[in-house]
Formats: structure tokens, sequence, C-alpha cells
């Protein structure tokens, strides 16, 4: 090799590692703001968020805000399971017998009910099939003091949700998106945090 | 024009053709990549229509459901309401263990091959066309009016009361004849104690009290049914409690088996003259001696009479010294001593003989009053008979039968030759097959209509000891297929058995009923398995009691009912002793053996491949059998392995590969039976010889050794498809296995784990602050048995690799079990040619069983060489292998001393689709076969990652159960710093009948698995080299205490 070429070499080995590395960089960041459509315009502001009372034209009060419904009505199993559970058609039709009847997504809702077919949600939040994940071991997750690792309430005590910590404002979310990058750097982010004395084992993830 | 004026000219947007295209091009990129690249793959999420209560805390969690499965007490672990692993019932107690077929029930339910519902077949002329259960339903019952006696009802043997009641009753009604077949049903000892006590029910031996077990022939581990190794193994390890001792087991038999590689000393004795043996030791006890309640009996001293211990040595090969020395052990252990046969051997002509020899032994020993046999379960064995198949194969020749219908048999495929069972078929006007698919038998049938798998209807069985089980389903049935049960009653239904109507009605749902109304259970089964229930419970039907009742067998599995009634004493009828007076002389030359296969049994499960897969723990072999020879006969007749031979009986030939057995009798050769299928399935068809062809019907009775045979040297030869390389282990060289005798033992307990020390180690120790995992295996209460390997194989996904696979050396399972010869001790050492397996090591074997899997090493050699650290260390001990992480170097199986590390060569999760390809390949289409074709891929744990190609496996500690204890533990506000024992059981431990394998935290205060690993026996392996196992091995001990 002359020496002539030794400085090229070097460069474009520098550039490669540059572009690999974005290219890395940019592939794990793929997740956040991740925003399918759904097969149901299903408005988590309307059922999860708070309510915004107004007076209409005729002077009847009237929530334009949301519901206050907890997340844990429709996803069930976040506490006592791996994965928080999308409801069923099922736990739509406990209110939608009665309520929202003439509404377009409603009645769309209604139709797979009626057809007896599940409705075929789109996964937001998509680990890779390889990452274990298990949401009841997170939030029952306790340290020292006996206090949730994944605060429940914030300095001043007020109480949060704790689903916040990932997910984010759901309630606020006319169109569900993914608020936070979810790969692996983000998982160790805070399983490395010394207060949390979470495991950083592979095997805690993956197996 | 010219073109490089053109190239060089800026055209108006001023850019030049060449920036333009790198432009574009670019662009273009960028775009793929931020409208595909850049995406995660959208996937959907499907929830339920409508959830069932029963699941809403159940998703993602695994559910728990006892069953029985021919006659074995399972729990059935089931994902999302798929089966996912069947393991031995914890809670079972009527003694009845599980097989390898128990475990591997999950391949046979999704058995792609299965048949998909009814279809006309026939008589095989022709395609099939698809039928209806309606169809068949009401041919069958129009023409059961009409039959009368003409109608005969083919089937196993059945195990289940509920059954046996529904075809007594169609029975009853319209003449129908019932006939049950077994093929490998060992008869000659309900034969013998028949004879000997007028009470057929041979009680189950209390292998956990004696101190000295005889064995002629016996096979209670190869056949493990009865679930003797539990109590065997109690007794096999050298610390034992107060006032007891380690038991010594001594073995007389032809061909090497597991039960006789598990011996404390083995004779080689061929089967034909076991019995005379048999009979000179009781000679040797009653006549010389004068042992026990037949002592001065004069009718059973003359029938002894001829059978002195010098006579028999003469032909038997067994010295008088040798004789007289075991009998004189014997009878030192009388009332502690047990004398079992039952084994092959059993099926000779002398068969019955050898039984009441047994009979007669046991009976001079008193083993029979001082309790050591189990009389409670001396029930009359539901057994199949070859006298009732060779009638009935008599009428159908005479056109006698004009309605047969099959159920669970496949004579064709397994019935004596001489009955000719094919053209006899073809004499009965018309036959209906209830099957699982289109076999030999149904292949001859009018109509196949198809039976469910045991893990999708309702039945019931009775187990030993008075206990009686449901058969639940665990699954709805994949295929348009009914239960046994389900048919039967439906045609009583029909055929207007009295009371069925009554539960076709209450199956069926009400018109017009509103919809909030449960709809009642629709299988017919249910209704008459509860029918009955009741009247066993003694409660009325549909009361609380009842139900409560009825929820709590379905819960735990099973129901104690009274204990059966013991039967009469055990006094001799001295007309059997008849038996000896006319004991058939022993073939002049060789004779055959023909043993059911270890893992397939009478091949009736002959479309699975984890136990195709599964190797012969003696021979090692899989994916086929081989004709055993003797090693000194196999080195004159200057064979190689898998050369063909031709084994002549006079009635038929056959031609299988030939194999050098160790521990054979020079005049013995054996062939498994269960193989060489013809109509089973893309899996297991063709697969080995057929040796059924061989067996001979004499006397009502299939005959399956001591048959006279010529072997004749034919051309070719047939690669045997070995899971292990190696046979002889010189321990002077390589000190693996841990093993001593019980004097060595006695004189310092870590006899036996001698190995070089190692040096200082150049790695920092790891801390380990919480749990730490580990295994301890006792080598003296493992057998061999390989029921471990099929459990890790279900719960880990592991892929099979076929025949080729195995050849190629590339088998995937994460444990296995080495077998090794143990070389003795010699002045100076042995060469290379111990890997030869020399006759003086392989002719009288020591045998050793070690299962070998991922021995989590401390320092270990894996993780330094991987180049992208896709193999590490856990804080919790474990050697952690990231599938994602790895590319496939290698280096990290290259490095393992253990061979315990596999590479996916194949992709053999995912069926390749390109033709192109598995035309080209044909492994290709063949790994498609074996693992991904559908309903295949239903039996997947998904807790476990399904490996791609490329990419190295291997033993994980079941890591996903030891996942689920520390989220159970976070959920329950539970410490996650220490487990206690049983908190995690990986599946190789839940699948271990002897409780060979402890795992636990070795750090938690007073475990278990903390205490063997102190135990002086204790071993890690490769001390010399540092690597620091998890794994400790206890010393297997030899009871060389006569």
């Amino acid at each position: 090799m002359s020496l002539g070429r030794t400085p090229v070499r070097i460069l474009m080995l520098v550039l490669a590692v540059a572009v690999t590395g974005s290219f890395a960089y940019a592939f794990s960041n793929v997740r956040k703001g991740y925003e399918p459509r759904q097969p149901i315009l299903f408005r988590h502001t309307r059922m999860a968020g708070t309510p915004v009372w107004q007076t209409d034209a005729t002077g009847a009060k009237v929530n334009v805000g949301g519901f206050g419904i907890p997340c844990v009505y429709c996803h069930t199993m976040p506490y006592k399971g791996r994965h928080s559970t999308v409801p069923s058609t099922a736990v739509c039709m406990n209110c939608h017998t009665s309520v929202g009847l003439g509404r377009e997504w409603v009645l769309k809702m209604k139709d797979y009910w009626d057809r007896g077919e599940p409705i075929p949600w789109v996964k937001v939040h998509d680990l890779p099939d390889f990452a274990y994940y298990d949401h009841s071991a997170h939030l029952n997750a306790k340290n020292e003091k006996g206090e949730p690792k994944i605060p429940n309430k914030d300095a001043q005590g007020k109480p949060i949700n704790q689903c916040e910590a990932c997910h984010g404002k759901v309630e606020t979310m006319e169109i569900v998106s993914v608020q936070n990058t979810f790969n692996m750097q983000w998982c160790l982010d805070c399983h490395r945090k010394p207060d949390m004395k979470a495991p950083t084992d592979c095997i805690a993830c993956h197996r | 024009m010219n073109p490089n004026e053109t190239s060089a000219q800026p055209d108006a947007s001023g850019l030049d053709r060449r920036e333009f295209l790198r432009l574009s091009g670019t662009l273009a990129a960028a775009g793929a990549l931020a409208s595909a690249g850049c995406q995660p793959p959208q996937e959907q999420t499907i929830p339920f229509h409508d959830m069932p209560e029963s699941l809403v805390d159940g998703m993602g969690r695994a559910r728990f459901f006892h069953t029985v499965i021919d006659g074995g007490p399972v729990l059935v672990r089931t994902r999302e309401g798929r089966p996912i692993l069947v393991a031995p019932s914890p809670t079972d107690a009527s003694g009845r263990g599980l097989t390898v077929r128990h475990q591997a029930a999950l391949m046979d339910l999704y058995d792609p091959d299965r048949a998909k519902g009814p279809v006309s077949v026939r008589r095989g002329k022709g395609p099939t066309v698809a039928s209806s259960w309606s169809v068949v339903g009401s041919e069958v019952v129009s023409r059961l009016a009409k039959a009368g006696s003409g109608a005969v009802l083919l089937t196993g043997p059945v195990a289940s009361p509920s059954l046996a009641a529904s075809i007594a009753a169609l029975s009853a009604h319209t003449g129908l004849r019932h006939v049950a077949w077994s093929p490998v049903e060992p008869d000659a000892a309900a034969g013998a104690c028949g004879q000997a006590f007028g009470h057929s029910g041979a009680p189950r031996p209390r292998l956990d009290k004696a101190d000295l077990v005889l064995g002629l022939g016996a096979e209670f581990l190869d056949r493990p049914a009865d679930g003797l190794e539990r109590d065997f193994a109690l007794r096999r390890s050298p610390e034992q409690a107060e006032g007891a001792k380690m038991s010594r087991f001594v073995q007389l038999e032809g061909r090497l088996t597991l039960t006789g590689a598990n011996a404390d000393k083995r004779f080689r004795v061929r089967d034909s003259q076991l019995a005379p043996v048999a009979c000179a030791l009781a000679h040797e006890l009653v006549v010389v001696k004068k042992t026990g309640p037949l002592a001065g009996n004069a009718q059973a001293e003359a029938a002894l009479a001829p059978f002195a211990v010098d006579a028999v040595a003469k032909t038997s090969g067994v010295s008088a010294e040798q004789l007289k020395g075991l009998a004189g052990e014997l009878a030192a252990a009388r009332g502690k001593a047990l004398v079992l046969a039952g084994g092959s051997a059993s099926g000779s002509a002398a068969g019955e003989a050898l039984e009441l020899a047994a009979v007669l032994l046991n009976l001079s020993l008193d083993s029979y009053s001082a309790g050591l046999f189990d009389e409670a379960s001396a029930e009359q064995l539901p057994s199949g008979s070859a006298k009732a198949l060779e009638a009935l194969a008599g009428e159908m020749h005479s056109g006698k039968v004009t309605l047969l219908v099959v159920a669970g048999a496949n004579p064709v495929y397994d019935a004596p030759a001489s009955l000719k069972l094919a053209e006899a078929l073809a004499k009965v006007p018309f036959v209906v097959s209830l099957n699982d698919r289109i076999d030999e038998t149904s292949a001859r049938a009018d109509f196949l209509a198809p039976a469910s798998h045991p893990f999708e209807c309702w039945s019931d069985a009775a187990l030993p000891r008075g206990i009686f089980a449901v058969q639940q389903p665990v699954i709805q049935p994949l295929n348009d297929t009914r239960g046994l049960l389900d048919v039967l009653v439906e045609w009583s239904a029909a055929a207007g058995v009295p009371g069925a109507a009554a539960l076709v009605a209450a199956a069926a749902p009400v018109p017009g009923a509103a919809a909030a109304q449960p709809v009642p259970n629709p299988s017919l089964a249910w209704h008459f398995l509860r029918a009955g229930w009741a009247a066993r419970l003694a409660l009325e039907p549909g009361s609380a009691a009842f139900e409560a009742a009825w929820n709590e067998v379905l819960r735990s599995g099973a129901w104690q009912g009274p204990a059966p009634a013991a039967p009469p004493a055990r006094t001799l009828a001295p007309a059997a002793l008849a038996l000896l007076a006319s004991l058939p002389a022993s073939p002049a030359g060789l004779e055959l053996q023909l043993y059911p296969h270890l893992a397939l049994h009478d091949g009736q499960h002959g479309n699975n491949a984890w136990l195709h897969e599964f190797p012969d723990p003696i021979t090692r072999i899989s994916w086929g059998g081989a004709l055993s020879m003797a090693p000194r006969r196999f080195d004159e007749m200057k064979l190689a392995s898998g050369d063909l031979v031709e084994v002549d009986a006079g009635h038929a030939k056959v031609v299988a590969p030939a194999y050098r057995h160790a521990g054979m009798h020079y005049d013995q050769v054996a062939l498994p039976l269960g193989l060489g299928r013809t109509a089973c399935g893309d899996i297991g068809g063709g697969v080995g010889p057929n040796a059924f062809a061989l067996r001979l019907l004499a006397g009502g009775r299939p005959l399956s050794a001591a048959l006279p045979v010529k072997l004749t040297r034919v051309s070719g030869n047939e690669a045997l498809a070995f899971a292990q390389g190696s046979d002889v282990i010189d321990r002077e060289a390589r000190p693996l296995v841990p093993v001593t005798t019980l004097s060595e033992y006695e004189k310092n307990q870590k006899s036996g784990t001698e190995q070089q020390a190692g040096g200082p180690s150049a790695w920092p120790e790891h801390p380990y602050p919480n749990a730490r995992w580990a295994m301890a295996i006792d080598l003296s209460k493992c057998n061999g048995c390989g029921k471990c390997t099929i459990g890790c194989q279900a719960e880990n996904n592991v892929p099979v690799v076929g025949r080729r696979g195995i050849i190629d050396g590339r088998e995937m399972s994460w444990m296995r079990i080495d077998r090794y010869y143990d070389a003795p001790k010699k002045d100076g050492r042995w060469d290379a040619d111990v890997w030869d397996g020399p006759l003086e090591v392989v002719e009288e074997p020591q045998t050793l069983f070690e299962p070998m899997l991922c021995q989590h090493c401390e320092n270990a050699p894996c993780e330094t060489v991987c180049p992208f650290v896709a193999t590490m260390h856990s804080t919790d001990g474990l050697n952690q292998q990231i599938y994602n992480r790895c590319v496939g170097t290698r280096y990290c199986a290259n490095n393992c001393p253990f061979k315990v590390r596999r590479f996916n060569f194949w992709e053999y999760g995912k069926a390749q689709e390109s033709a192109l390809f598995r035309a080209l390949e044909p492994r290709i289409k063949r790994n498609a076969e074996l693992n991904t074709r559908a309903p295949m891929q239903m039996k997947n744990n998904p807790e476990v990652t399904v490996r791609s190609r490329g990419v190295m496996e291997k033993c994980s500690f079941c890591v996903q159960r030891i996942q689920e204890a520390k989220a159970a533990a976070t959920r329950e506000g539970k410490s996650k710093v220490h487990f206690p024992d049983g908190a995690v059981v990986p599946a190789c431990m839940e699948a271990c009948p002897t409780g060979a394998i402890t795992f636990g935290d070795v750090n938690a205060p007073g475990s278990k698995v903390a205490a063997l690993a102190a135990s002086p026996r204790a071993m890690k392996l490769l001390e010399a080299i540092n690597v620091k196992p998890s794994i400790s091995y206890l010393t297997k001990v030899r009871n060389d205490k006569a």
C-alpha cells in the first residue's frame, strides 16, 4: 500500500462509519412519532380526556371535553399481566348499546360487533418480537421505601398517571402516536438510573 | 450529435446530465428509505370480539389443565387456548408414569397429516371423496340393524370405563361384537398370573421397598407406563434414610436395554435361556436351600427338578457358581427382594414359563407376603387379545362379518402376517375406520371418519389404585373430527339404545331459546360422561353437590375411588407348574428379539417428528432402527455400521442396517418394532424397517422373541443417524463422568470425582450479589430415559432437523443424554483404539448416562471469543445468548468444550416460499415438512423466540420461567433477591420422572441445589481448564456389594 493513498482510505473508513452510524441512529428513532390510522377513528381525547363543560345555544350544559374514563377500564391488564391488552368489542358495547348511537364511527364499530368480527386495530406501540416486555413488572416495581419506581404522584403529591411515563398524555391525543423512541437506548436510560436498581442483563428482555 | 458533447452541455435548469442523475438517484434512495425503510412494519393487534370471562385475567399467561392421554395423567400447559406443553401431573397419586409418547403428544395433535374430515376412501380405488358425519353415521346405523352379530367393532385396548360402558350398551342393543387388539401388550405376565393364582391381575412391584431387584429381561425403565422408574430411583442413591440401604439391581438379558444399562451387575443370557435360568434359581432356592413356602411342596420340587444349576449352566452360558451366588444373594435378601420379568423376552414361546418362574421366585422369597407388591394396583389391565383377533380374521375370511368398524387399531400394519388381514378386509362388505388418518387399515375401508385427538374430546380413564380421571378437551377440534365416545353415543341414539336419545336431546340447542340462555354443551360425550360420573360419585345428576364435585374432578384431574378389592391370597395353583414341563428348546443358531421401539412403541404415533428424532438411549439411533448384533458377531461378519443385512425368519424376511450393539448376547439379534409405516404421513412414512412382518402367531400369542433366524449380508449400506459420535470413554484420560462403587464410596465419599485441578484464574470473580442459578444432576438417579430432552424441545421451540440433519451432525437439541461405555482401568493407558469400541469394553459394558446441557460456566470459553458480545454472563449466573445480536461466526461453538451450542444452518421456523430453492435443495423442503406446515406452529411457546437461520442457540436454563418468577415476585411484592426452591422449575426438571435434576438459586439460604452442590459426591466438569460450570454432577454409585 502506497503511503499516498492511506489518508484517503482512512477518510473513506471514517465516512463509512459515520454514514452507517447516522443511519443506525435514524433507524433506532423511527418509532417516535409513529401515528398510524386506525380502522375506527377512536378518540382518546373524548373517552379519556378531562371534561370541559360549556353551555350550548339552547342553554343546556354539554361536555365538549372528555369523559375521563381511566385507562384500565378498557386496557384491563397492565397491573396483572405482560400485556395491557386491547379491549374486545364487547367493552365498547358496554356503553354503546345506549349512547352515541347515530355517530359514524360508532356505527362502524357496531358493524363489526354485529358481524361478530374483531376490530383489526393497528399496533401503535410495537416492540420488536425479540424484546419481551412485561407491563406488570414495571407498574408494580417498588423501591426500598415502597414507592412505585414509576411515579404515581408528582412533587406536589398530585396523582399522575403511571402510563404517561412511556406513553405520554394519551388522553390529549386525537390520534395516538408514539411519544418516545422505544428503542433499547431509551429503555436502558431508565434502567441504568441508580435509584431504579433495574436489571441491565440482556436476558431481562431477550430470551 | 456527439454524446460527449451532450453530457458536457448544461441544460435549461442549470444541471448537467450527470449531476441530474446523481441527484435524482440520491433523492430516490432517500425517498425509499423514508417511505419504507424508516418505518417499522405495521402490525395489527386483533382483540377478541367478545372475550370469554375466564380469560379476562389470563391473556399472556399460561393456563393449566389436568387430563389423561393414553392412560397417563398429564398436566397440559396452554396459552391463549393452545396446548404448548405436556408435563407429568404433579398431583398424580396413581403412580402411573408417563412415556416420551405422552410428552410428545403435542406433535400428534398438531400433525398436519391428520385427516381433515370424513371421506369416502372407496377401498383405496381412486381418489378419496369428501363425505360427512351424517352420511357415515346413517350408513353404519342402518347396517348395524341388519348385521346383528355380523357387526364387529375393532379397537385398541379400552382404558376408559365410559367408553367401555357405551360399547357395552351398543352391543347389548344391536348385537355388535367388540374385539380389542393391541400389538405389543405384554400378555405373558397376565397369563402366568392367571394360571398360578386364578387372577390375571399382575400387581405393581414396589421397587422403593426392595433391597435387591433381579431382572429376568425386565424392561421397567424401557416401558415406564407403570411409573416404576420413580420408585426405583428412590433407592439408587447412596444417601438413604436410617435403616435403609441402597438397592442392588441384577439383570439377566440378551439385549442391552435401558433397564439393563442401569443394573449393578448384568449377565448376558439369551431370551430363550432366561426361563431355564430363572427355573435354575428357583430350583436352587426351593429344592437345594429349602427356602420359602414352596420348600417341601412335592409338585413344585418335581416341576423344578430338571433345572438343576449344573444342567442349566451348560446351555445358558452362566456358570453354576454364578447361578449359585445369585441364588445365595436372593436367599439372603429374602423378604426384601423382588424378581421381575415382563420385558421383550416374555414375548417368546417360553414367555409364560419365564413369568411363572418369576412368580415362583417371588413366592419363595416371600415378596408377596412381605408387601413388596402393591396389591391395590393389581387391576385387570385392559389388554388386546391376539386370540380374539385371530378368530375375527377367520370370520372375516369366511364372510361372516358384514360390518367392521375400526377405531384406534391398525391391524393391517401390526397384526401377524399369517392372519392376512388385508385380504380379510376385502371380504367384509362394509368397513368404516375411525382412525385419525388414511393409514394402512383405513386405506382399505369404505369410509374414514376421523376421530379426534384425546386433547380435543371428552372421555375418562381408570388409573391404578382405584383412581379415576377425566379426559377433558384442552382445545377445540382443529379439523372436522369427533371424539370416539361422541361418535358411539350418537350412533347409539340413532340405533335406539335406551337413554342415548335423551343425551342427544340434552346436547341440542333449545329451539327459540333466548340468546342470553347458555348454549348447552354440544358434546354428547360430555353428557354421557357426566351421567356415568354422577353414578360413580353417587350424587344426583344436575344437583349443586354434583356440579361442585365434578368441577373439583376437572380441576384436580383425578378422583380417588374406593380401593380395589385385594385379589385372593397368592397361593400357587399346582396346575400352573405344567408350564415348566414343556419348555421349548432354544433355537440352534441365532435367535431374534423384536422389541417395541423406545419412543415409537408400536408405531401408532408413527408420524411424530419428536419421537423419530428422539435418539434411542442405548443405540443413540434416531430416524430409523437397526438390527442389533453382538459386537463379536458383527466383527466376525466384517460388517460396517449400516451395512444391510437380511434377516430370514423362515416365514418372512426383512432387510435392515446392522448395528454393533454393546452388551448383546452372541447368539441373539434384535430389531425394533414400530417402524416402517407406509401410510402415516410425510414425516414418518417409510422410516426404518417394518419388523412386524417377522412376528409369528402361536397358541393365540404373537411371538416376538426367541425366533430362529438366519442372517445374510446383502449389498448396500444405509447410513444410521447417530446422535452421538463416540461410545467408549476412558475416564483415566478424560474424567468427565463421576462414577464409583458403593464400597469405594463408603471408604471415601469423594471417590469418583477425582480430576486434575485447575490453575489460577485469569478472570476476575463474578460477584453474584443476588440470586445465582445453578443445577445439580444426580447421576445415581438419572436412568437415561431422555424425557427431559422432549420437555426441553417442547418448551424451547427446538426445531426438528430430520435424518439428514442428524447425519450431518446438525442436531438442534439443547439438551441431550450422552451414553458412554466405561473403559475399565488397566495397566498402561488405553490407546486411541478405545474409540473403536474394543471387545473387552463393549461385550460386557458398564453404561454411563450423562445429561448434557449448557453448563452456564462462570468463566465461559464461549463468552471470551464472541466478537459481537452476543453471549455474555448475567449478574445471576446465566450464560446469556442474545439471538438478535448474533451474526453466526460460530466461534463460541468451536470454543465450547461441552458441544452444547447449536447453530441454525437452516431456517427451521419459517417455510422457504421460493419453489426454486425448494427444488434446488431438498433439505429446505424436508425442513419445511418437518417444522412449518400448518398447524404445527401452534405448538410454539410464545415466551421463547423462534430462532432464524445463522443464529447460535443453546440452553437458557429456561430463562423465560426465571423471568416469569421475577415478574410474579414483583407483582406480589415479594423479594427478588433470592428465590425459594420451586419458584423456578425448568422444563427438564419438570419432565424428569426420578427427580434427578434439581434447579434453584444457589445463593438462597437453605436451598436444595446449594446443599447438593456442596455434597461430597458433587463434581463440576473440566476443573482443569477452570471453566467453573454452574451444573454439579453427583457421582453415579454402583452397588457392588453382593
